[in-house]
């Protein structure tokens, strides 16, 4: 037994049991989150082996794969992508970063993060049992659509094992995200005020929020899926099917600032890091980010503008004024690079690629918050080129300059920066050829979620383009999976802090002790570990300075 | 003290506003003026948040400055039991009472190693604070 105490936070630790078991059962916040971005970047690598697999069908002009099995493609992949691998990432980096960005020595309800690891994976298998069903996986979209959804139009166990897989997956979110927030607002060391936490760790604070108070609407929406499926009447009549949007897109909209908030958090981290400056405007990337998280739990119904269903003018108008608390993100971004004394590292120029791009999806959504404008785009390739450009181009991008920033936190090992390198360059050039060209298709008519199309319709060649896109994505990934594997065989020392972090995970050990600390550094900003620096600095000029 | 409510009422406040705006437009038939699920759910999100605060917020007022020393296990197969017990009775619920069967055994043997650890922690905190 072994008791640790880190400020006024104190654990009694219990008596460790084999290693097999430490590994599948720990408590300890930073192997679960280890294990969630694991079990995440397995479903990650399958939901992209779906992907090429649907480029391939739709290079060749169909023929690869029927309607049928099209249908289970997409709707996996999406499924896959969401509920298996971005959301839990995202989490997951939360559950790691955040206990220790606010000095706390564990996580709040560390059974309950070791559930959420558990439920992810049985959620995760549960939906990907379907392929092995007569009938198939699931083929209703990662929306779940009733009527498309019920007993009649898709029979089998594949939706069956959907709807639970996700319920599974959601709930284990559910948990993850009550016990970051529990930890950011309740654990923290002394001198942590909440105005003093890092811009990662209220990224995670407004990311829990929508998830504890928006996910419940989609364990409601399937259990009702459910219910219809085997008992009828529960979502029929006139507005059963639009309730059912109404409960999805109330949490399927604020799913996409789940996707968003950590990784701009993690963008913030990397910029003001690489830059050598503290973070630009931080009090108000904070104030921006609680109004955007406020407003994007308001805008669900922009998904539904052509049902003629909902209040399309309330919700163009609060979808439109996301770009208000948008833009002042962008501004403390650009900022805090702005006179910076830059390091053009693997993690920042994702940082940058972050920036870039995620631009091109926001500005795009732009159009799509207007209803005149989304009559026409609805359903079109506009849509997925939007939200790729978003999730893919902007999202993936934030995670993977986390990746190679926290790296050598969480293993204690560089990652080759050559490598990291060419992982970025294949992975921009890759993103830009796959999902560009799904603007000028969408704009030209080319619908979603079709298998084949009319050869006379001129869309091969743009096709044929987005497919090599896709591609070299999967090749940038191969450069990624190729650096873990030489970094972690042939280890470079990363040290306590090889790119002179300025939060508080820096201050410990390369990878941290089980409960984070052995002792804090004075706690008077965002940044305590610049302003030790700085004081260090300081220190040196005064006595440089002549008497 | 610790002032953590402070965030969930604030944000839930601003949930409240937006939801008050809601009413603004009577375009859609309902006895909110809007199309009802749209303002039960969103204001159901901000009263759920408010709530959430205050209750936050009492418990923080009540609080000592200083935490008992908290007890954390180092690993709990029970969880993950219960866990892979829950599935089962879920999956069970589309697969048959004889899914739900095992799940439920899963899930008491889950349960029974949680009161175990709950024993456990409880007499090494006892030790600890002794000590």
């Amino acid at each position: 037994m072994a008791v640790c105490k880190v400020g006024e936070l104190s654990t009694v630790t219990l008596p460790a049991r084999a290693a097999p078991l430490r590994t599948l059962a720990s408590t300890d916040h930073k192997r679960v989150a280890v294990g969630a971005g694991a079990v995440a970047f397995a479903f990650f690598i399958a939901g992209g082996v779906l992907a090429l697999v649907m480029r391939s069908q739709l290079a060749a002009d169909g023929g690869v794969v029927s309607q049928d099995t099209y249908n289970q493609l997409f709707t996996m992949h999406g499924s896959t992508m969401v509920y298996l691998f971005v959301v839990p990432v995202a989490l997951a980096a939360g559950l790691y970063f955040v206990p220790l960005q606010v000095g706390a020595a564990a996580v709040a309800g560390p059974r309950m993060a070791l559930a959420g690891l558990w439920l992810l994976v049985f959620g995760g298998l549960a939906m990907w049992a379907g392929f092995l069903t007569s009938g198939g996986a699931a083929a209703a979209s990662w929306w779940g659509f009733d009527p498309l959804s019920d007993a009649i139009h898709s029979p089998g166990s594949g939706v069956e094992l959907w709807i639970f897989g996700v319920v599974l997956a959601t709930a284990g979110q559910m948990l993850w995200a009550g016990c970051v927030l529990v930890t950011a607002l309740r654990c923290r060391a002394p001198g942590m005020t909440l105005m003093r936490m890092p811009v990662f760790t209220w990224s995670m604070v407004a990311t829990c929020l929508l998830v504890v108070f928006a996910f419940p609407a989609l364990i409601v929406a399937l259990a009702l899926l459910w219910a219809q499926r085997h008992f009828g009447g529960v979502l029929d009549g006139g507005l059963g099917a639009v309730d059912y949007q109404q409960l999805f897109w109330f949490y399927g909209h604020p799913v996409v600032y789940v996707m968003f908030f950590p990784f701009i958090g993690m963008v913030g981290e990397v910029v003001a890091t690489f830059c050598g400056r503290r973070f630009f405007g931080h009090s108000a990337f904070i104030l921006a980010l609680l109004a955007f998280a406020g407003l994007s739990m308001t805008v669900w119904a922009h998904h539904m503008f052509t049902m003629g269903q909902v209040t399309n003018k309330y919700f163009a108008l609060t979808s439109t004024a996301l770009i208000v608390p948008a833009g002042i993100e962008y501004l403390d971004l650009l900022g805090t690079i702005w006179r910076g004394r830059l390091r053009f590292s693997a993690a920042f120029l994702f940082a940058l690629g972050f920036i870039v791009q995620f631009l091109v999806g926001g500005l795009t959504g732009i159009v799509l918050a207007s209803p005149p404008l989304d009559y026409g785009l609805n359903m079109s390739y506009f849509v997925v080129a939007h939200f790729h450009y978003t999730i893919f181009a902007g999202s993936a991008f934030g995670l993977f300059a986390g990746v190679y920033y926290w790296f050598p936190k969480v293993t204690g090992v560089l990652l080759r920066e050559r490598l990291g390198k060419l992982h970025f360059l294949l992975m921009a050039i890759g993103t830009n050829l796959a999902f560009f060209p799904m603007f000028v298709l969408g704009a030209e008519g080319m619908t979603r979620r079709i298998a084949d199309y009319p050869s006379s319709s001129g869309w091969q060649s743009l096709n044929e383009l987005e497919t090599v896109g896709a591609g070299v994505i999967a090749l940038s990934i191969l450069a990624f999976v190729v650096n873990v594997v030489v970094s972690l065989r042939a280890r470079q020392a990363a040290g306590d802090d090889p790119w002179q972090g300025q939060t508080l995970e820096w201050a410990t050990s390369s990878p941290p002790p089980r409960h984070n600390f052995h002792a804090l550094p004075p706690i008077r900003s965002f940044a305590p570990l610049l302003d030790l620096r700085e004081d260090s600095e300081d220190l040196l000029a005064g006595e440089r300075a002549p008497a | 003290m610790r002032r953590a409510g402070i965030v969930l009422i604030a944000w839930g406040l601003w949930l409240g506003v937006l939801t008050a705006l809601q009413a603004a437009f009577r375009s859609i038939r309902g006895p909110l003026g809007v199309h009802w699920i749209e303002a039960a759910m969103l204001g159901g999100a901000a009263g759920a948040c408010l709530l959430a605060g205050l209750v936050l917020w009492a418990l923080d007022a009540r609080s000592g400055a200083v935490e008992r020393p908290r007890a954390v296990a180092t690993d709990s197969v029970a969880t993950a039991t219960l866990i892979a017990g829950f599935a089962l009775v879920l999956l069970g619920a589309g697969f048959g009472l004889w899914l739900i069967l095992i799940g439920a055994g899963v899930s008491a043997l889950g349960l029974g190693g949680l009161v175990r650890e709950a024993l456990a922690r409880r007499r090494h905190r006892g030790e600890a604070e002794a000590a």
